[in-house]
């Protein structure tokens, strides 16, 4: 009877009720479409991050991540997979050295990162194995590396090419190398390409004589970019006196702060629709309560208690809100559905962010958090502007809302 | 056993704090079930104000005002709501339909607050919307139905939920006298067949001439209270 009343009462003046449902519809549609655009943007980007550079976890020896010592390894990478496999069942596990060298040519030389990996453990075509000329890393020990291309053409290298690597062992010996060029890749990030030198693992270990690996990589069977839960079983599985387990936006706070950051400028856009949709809803309900006062006075001398009568106000904008989102989110999932997928590459200078290459083509899509943004806003909006109509209506004394006028 | 009992009753309208009208000036009163009422009097007599006091509407300055045995200035807002939907059936002057229910709605509103099972809610509903002659309208909304209509719908949901008195203030004032006339006969017969109290308010005395008892105000005052002796000729019935 209430909900019927309340539809009813929304049908009297169509005019206002549609002008009050195109505002919300718009404001819903705007925050649905943003919220997608920037979920689409971040999700891809995190995605990749976790995927080609540092995975969803990482394991390494204790303190290793605060300062990354050459000798500060996981010693029995094979008994550790071992027990991560165990506690986060379906993850692929990768290992990796890191270090530091000089990379020349009889011409030229530069500083380099030294990145010994698993290429048949990482995902093909992404960072390191994303080549842009000549081959990919080999899976056996082969004397080959990749560079990254800015580091290429720093060196003048190209698949084929000579390269010489010198650097210091983990004993403090001279480490030094002739490796073949195998291909030049597209490495992930601006940095990368500039200094990375990516050689299989058994390669790297040797180059600094190492007994270990610096980095186990967990690939999570998730598309969740919460990922503490996974942390604590994985941290539950380490021997915490030796080895560390950190997630990706522990490694990465930059990127972490700077996504949430730009996260939370979509509670910007829902707190300007929900000031000036608020405001619409308040006009609307005041104006509709107002006109009624005579008529929640008979409700009143009815026996109506002042509650019912909040509660018939209350659903009236509940009821606006519920039919404002419905709308509003139809029409974003129009517009997404017919945008499709954005190239922003003409827009934007495909630049990185903190150290990670920011997509410039993603997918948009619906996600289910956006529409929860928008119900949020909504249900705030609706509140906001009926609380107060509805309080008013229901303290009207009913003599005075029904002495004959 | 009485129904309504007003003792000693005062109002008074402040405007900014200051007494600006004395509405009541001390009405004492005293109506047993059963009854056909009228509050008689000129236009600004006090006739509204007291029905407001009886009917829960508004508080005394002083004095007290029981119904069904009940002091309403004991009451907290919740309790006069409840007695108002248990005990008290209202019908005003004019416009006290609620537009966006159909007639049957209407009728059926004070059921519906006292959670009468809907099949209960319809059969009654039926049955006094025949009595009250609007057989056919149950699904009109009171836009579409004339003011005597609307005033019939209004008396069937005064009614409908078995009230121990029906208060009217001028039920008739909006219609013109043939409808008017017919409301009020109406009334009776249902004072008659059903035992309803009316307590109505009027200043037209071809309507004053239906009932059983009129209590005259005057300024504030009960200047009169006649019983029709019995034998006297009632109003006409249909
Ligand atoms: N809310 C009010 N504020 C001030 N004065 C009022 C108010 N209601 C009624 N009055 C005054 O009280 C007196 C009695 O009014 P009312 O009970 O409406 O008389 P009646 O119904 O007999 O015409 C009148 O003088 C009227 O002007
Ligand atoms: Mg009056």
């Amino acid at each position: 009877m209430l909900l019927q009343m309340a539809w009813r009462n929304l049908m009297r003046n169509r005019r206002r009720t549609l002008l009050t449902l195109s505002a919300m519809s718009l404001g819903v549609c705007a925050i649905v479409f943003g919220h997608s655009f920037n979920e689409a943007t971040w999700s891809k980007v995190i995605r990749q991050v976790t995927e080609s550079q540092v995975g969803h976890l990482q394991v390494h020896g204790a303190g290793w991540q605060a300062e990354p010592e050459l000798g500060n390894v996981v010693a029995d990478p094979a008994q550790v997979e071992a027990r991560v496999a165990s506690a986060l069942p379906g993850a692929r596990l990768a290992q990796r050295v890191l270090g530091y060298g000089l990379a020349g040519t009889e011409k030229q030389s530069a500083a380099v990162v030294v990145m010994g990996l698993q290429p048949e453990r990482e995902p093909s075509g992404e960072g390191p194995l994303s080549v842009v000329r000549g081959r990919a890393l080999s899976s056996e020990r082969s004397g080959e590396v990749v560079l990254g291309r800015s580091l290429a053409d720093q060196l003048e290298l190209e698949p084929g090419g000579e390269l010489v690597m010198l650097g210091q062992a983990v004993d403090g010996s001279m480490a030094n190398d002739r490796y073949t060029v195998a291909g030049v890749a597209d490495a992930g990030s601006d940095e990368l390409d500039a200094t990375a030198v990516f050689l299989n693992l058994a390669d790297a270990q040797a180059f600094f004589g190492l007994g270990g690996v610096h980095q186990l990589l967990v690939r999570l069977p998730t598309e969740d970019q919460d990922v503490s839960a996974h942390l604590e079983a994985l941290r539950g599985a380490l021997d915490l006196a030796e080895l560390e387990g950190l997630s990706w936006d522990q490694m990465l706070p930059e990127l972490k702060s700077v996504v949430d950051q730009k996260r939370g400028g979509i509670k910007g856009l829902a707190a300007v629709v929900f000031l000036i949709v608020a405001l619409g809803v308040l006009n609307a309900m005041t104006m509709s309560t107002f006109e009624r006062t005579r008529e929640f006075g008979v409700m009143a001398s009815l026996g109506t208690r002042r509650g019912t009568i909040r509660r018939l106000v209350v659903t009236e904008a509940l009821l606006l809100g519920v039919v404002g989102l419905a709308v509003g989110v139809a029409l974003a999932a129009a517009g997404i559905g017919a945008v499709g997928s954005i190239d922003m590459s003409g827009l934007t200078s495909s630049g990185d962010m903190v150290g990670v290459r920011i997509p410039s083509v993603f997918e948009l899509r619906l996600y289910p958090s956006s529409v929860g943004q928008a119900a949020l806003t909504v249900l705030l909006t609706v509140l906001a502007g009926g609380l107060w109509p509805a309080w008013r209506a229901s303290r009207l004394k009913p003599v005075e809302a029904t002495r004959s006028v | 056993m009485s129904v309504v009992r007003v003792a000693g009753v005062k109002k008074s309208y402040l405007a900014k704090g200051k007494v600006v009208t004395e509405a009541l000036r001390g009405v004492d009163l005293v109506v047993e079930k059963g009854e056909f009422m009228a509050i008689a009097g000129p236009s600004g007599s006090g006739k509204t104000t007291l029905l407001n006091l009886i009917g829960a509407l508004d508080t005394p300055t002083s004095g007290t005002v029981e119904v069904d045995g009940r002091d309403l200035g004991t009451l907290s807002p919740n309790e006069q709501a409840d007695l108002r939907r248990d005990r008290i059936g209202f019908v005003f002057q004019a416009y006290n339909l609620i537009p966006v229910l159909s007639a049957a709605e209407n009728a059926e509103y004070v059921m519906g607050l006292k959670r009468v099972p809907a099949a209960e809610r319809r059969r009654r509903v039926a049955e006094l919307l025949a009595q009250v002659g609007l057989e056919g309208l149950e699904e009109k909304r009171p836009l579409e139905m004339s003011g005597g209509q609307q005033q019939r719908v209004a008396v069937a949901r005064a009614i409908a939920a078995e009230p121990a008195v029906v208060l009217a203030d001028e039920p008739t004032a909006n219609l013109d006298q043939a409808t008017g006339r017919a409301l009020v006969e109406m009334m009776r017969r249902l004072n008659r067949d059903r035992g309803v109290t009316f307590i109505f308010s009027s200043h037209d005395p071809m309507v004053l001439e239906s009932a059983d008892r009129v209590v005259r105000l005057v300024d504030g005052k009960v200047a009169s209270d006649e019983r029709k002796s019995p034998g006297e000729p009632q109003a006409a019935s249909s």
